[in-house]
């Protein structure tokens, strides 16, 4: 169970870095959402 | 076989364009009331017939073609080039009937491109009791158009404008006749003293338009508006009564949030608490109980001001009166230097500073624009809030003091007033130094005063406070669980021999105390406490402690990120079922003893917050807008430095 659970530990920190660094590094210009800012809080 | 035409949407702000797209093509989308406030291009599909299918593309709104903004650039381009993917089959200027002089002048340029033209006037509803009267006959041949009457409001015309657009080419195509259409799109250096000539001649053929055709009793169409324009537009009156609304807002978003937050922080505490006994014990269990469910519960608790917060704004948008406000800051604009299109950017970047930046496309001037780009980071978004309010809550003592009014509004209030102070005087510094020598001139619409549609304010409260749930709470998801992470492990003997090294340096304490010194340890030890302690001497200064300077650097992602790390480092290792706030109010310095969160600290890291600019977002949208990192680089330093000595200035003060 501890191995799993550390499983699941290391997939989310894999899939956090991941988002991060594609919404902050990788995309050059906002999203077209809403304000055009799916990070701002507005 | 099924037909798809092509139409587009044009018209001047505040004539319920947007609420058209919103009948025909049944998106929901903001309605406002300020110039300028449609930026980007909107599409939507809409049923004709059976067989007919309408692309309706909402041009951004605009007075003219005279294409010296973006706004319009954009306009000319799409319905002057045929190449152009979004050139459309027709064209639909919309009009509003109390000002249709005005709005004339943009169909008569239209007309000239030679596109199949309708003009839809808005606001029938209202011609009675305004007194106007139009015979459509005689301006339709005059116009050589075809002309509908509707309501968006009240839903009338709209069918009869789909029958009008599906017979679309019986539509005459016969221009004007006013002047070459090439004034339009003409760059040449004396493109100004052309466009002025061209624009005389139209509002002469527009005024024998209407001359026989549209009458209005002015006794009747005055009146009311104009008794309301101006107390609340009076110099002195008005800033008193927009200081009031504006009090009571803050206000009512303490007094009216303080129940829901309570609730929602205790049953996060309550959902964390629960993980951690009935979930199998491991990492991925402590990552939820420690790391995830604070983090969240740190963005979720604020959905109650955000959400009032945006009520109070779409009610004042959408009863007319947010232009009015426009009006009294462009008079405090002007003598700082800026024109009033900057107002635009500056009161809508109470929301967010991204679409605010946005939205200084409409200002043509160069220079003007820049400076509004630079210094409207400075006003207080709604990403401020949570920090605002969670500081304030802790450091400013309830109850009321001066002239009865609410401390916690109070000081809400005056963060408020000091972004908006911030953002002009650096705007004049600014001026000064970058030396603007033209000015552009700036065209205010004053929207009638009406009732909020129910509908508007909703859908905006609710897309507002998802953007803000589901876009700042990914992010705080992401850093939550790297938090989490950092805060769990640690390098060397300190971290892993805690238990041994705690235990034996503390022999009488019982087990519980034992536990918590453990924790506290561990967490010192730990990859993120490592680094804390190695920046805490750049913050210690400020107040702050290794944990505030934690949540300073990842809060550079977005403010609100601030609130959910100081929850998920209070958390780890902690095995009470505390709330937040109640966290926030044991933490003390190990060292004294002290409260971290005492006055000093709290008025320091306001003060920090309020002049940072903590927003990565707002740097890549600055980049994108100036085509370069030379101004985004020098705004956030510029803006990062001057909040570390305001913040330094007021601990050192207060302390």
């Amino acid at each position: 169970m501890e191995l799993f659970q550390n499983i699941l530990v290391a997939v989310a920190v894999f899939l956090s870095l991941r988002f991060l660094y594609v919404k902050f590094f990788k995309k050059d210009k906002p999203s077209d959402k809403s304000c055009g800012n799916d990070g701002c809080g507005c | 076989m099924s037909e798809l035409l092509k139409i587009a949407l044009i018209g001047n702000p505040n004539t319920g364009k947007t609420s058209l797209f919103n009948t025909l093509t049944g998106l929901n989308q903001k309605v406002g009331n300020y110039p300028g406030i449609t930026v980007d291009k909107k599409t939507g599909k809409c049923k004709l017939s059976d067989t007919t299918t309408a692309e309706i593309i909402d041009l951004p709104g605009t007075y003219s073609l005279n294409a010296s903004s973006e706004d319009e650039n954009i306009a000319v381009k799409i319905l002057s080039e045929k190449e152009n993917s979004n050139y459309p089959d027709i064209v639909v200027v919309i009009a509003e009937v109390e000002n249709l002089k005005r709005n004339l002048l943009l169909y008569t340029q239209v007309k000239d491109l030679g596109l199949p033209t309708v003009l839809a006037i808005n606001m029938q509803d209202i011609m009675a009791s305004k007194g106007i009267s139009i015979d459509i006959d005689a301006l339709e041949m005059e116009l050589n158009t075809k002309i509908v009457l509707i309501s968006t409001k009240k839903n009338i015309g709209i069918a009869s404008l789909k029958e009008t657009l599906l017979a679309y080419k019986s539509i005459p195509l016969k221009s004007c006749n006013i002047s070459s259409t090439s004034v339009l799109k003409d760059t040449s250096l004396n493109k100004k003293q052309k466009q002025h000539k061209d624009t005389v001649k139209r509002y002469q053929f527009i005024k024998e338009a209407l001359e026989n055709n549209y009458k209005v009793e002015i006794h009747r169409a005055k009146g009311f508006r104009t008794k309301l324009d101006k107390v609340l537009t009076h110099k002195v009156f008005g800033y008193l009564i927009f200081f009031t609304i504006l009090f009571n807002i803050f206000q009512a978003l303490f007094s009216w949030s303080e129940y829901p937050m309570e609730l929602i922080d205790s049953s996060f505490a309550f959902l964390s608490d629960w993980t951690k006994g009935n979930l199998p014990e491991g990492g991925f269990t402590r990552l939820l109980s420690e790391g995830i469910i604070p983090g969240i519960g740190g963005i979720v608790i604020f959905i109650p001001q955000i959400a009032f917060l945006f009520l109070f704004l779409s009610i004042l948008e959408e009863t007319g009166y947010m232009s009015r406000v426009v009006f009294l800051m462009d008079k405090i604009m002007r003598k700082f230097g800026l024109s009033g299109k900057s107002v635009v950017p500056l009161i809508s970047g109470t929301a967010c500073a991204i679409p605010a930046i946005m939205a200084a496309r409409n200002i043509e001037n160069w220079k003007e624009r820049l400076i509004t780009i630079l210094v409207t980071p400075f006003t207080t978004c709604a990403a401020r809030l949570p920090v605002y309010a969670i500081i304030i809550s802790l450091v400013i003592p309830k109850g009321n003091s001066f002239l009865g009014m609410n401390n916690h509004a109070l000081v809400l209030m005056s963060l408020y007033v000091l972004g908006f102070a911030a953002a002009i005087l650096s705007a004049y510094i600014l001026n000064k130094t970058l030396k603007i020598k033209s000015k552009s001139y700036f065209v205010i619409e004053m929207p009638n005063y009406k009732m909020p549609l129910f509908k508007n304010v909703f859908y905006n409260v609710i897309d507002k406070t998802k953007a803000f749930v589901y876009g700042a709470g990914k992010i705080i998801l992401a850093v939550s669980i790297l938090l989490w992470v950092l805060a769990s492990y640690g390098p060397g003997k300190d971290f892993n021999q805690a238990e041994t090294i705690i235990k034996a340096k503390y022999t009488h304490l019982d087990s519980d105390d034992l536990d918590s010194k453990i924790a506290s340890y561990k967490l010192e030890h730990s990859y993120i406490g490592t680094f804390g302690k190695f920046i805490e001497p750049s913050i210690k200064p400020l107040g702050y402690d290794w944990k505030v300077g934690i949540a300073l650097i990842t809060s550079f992602a977005a403010r609100e990120v601030f609130v959910g790390t100081l929850a998920t480092i209070y958390s780890v290792g902690s095995e009470d079922e505390a709330t937040l706030m109640e966290k926030m109010k044991k933490e003390v310095h190990l060292d004294t003893m002290k409260p971290v969160f005492d006055f000093p600290t709290g008025i320091s890291l306001l003060l920090f917050y309020a002049f940072a600019m903590q927003c990565m977002s707002t740097v890549a949208i600055v980049k994108k807008e100036t085509n370069g990192w030379k101004w985004p680089l020098i705004q956030m330093f510029g803006m990062t430095i001057f909040a570390y000595i305001i913040a330094l200035a007021s601990y050192q003060i207060l302390h």
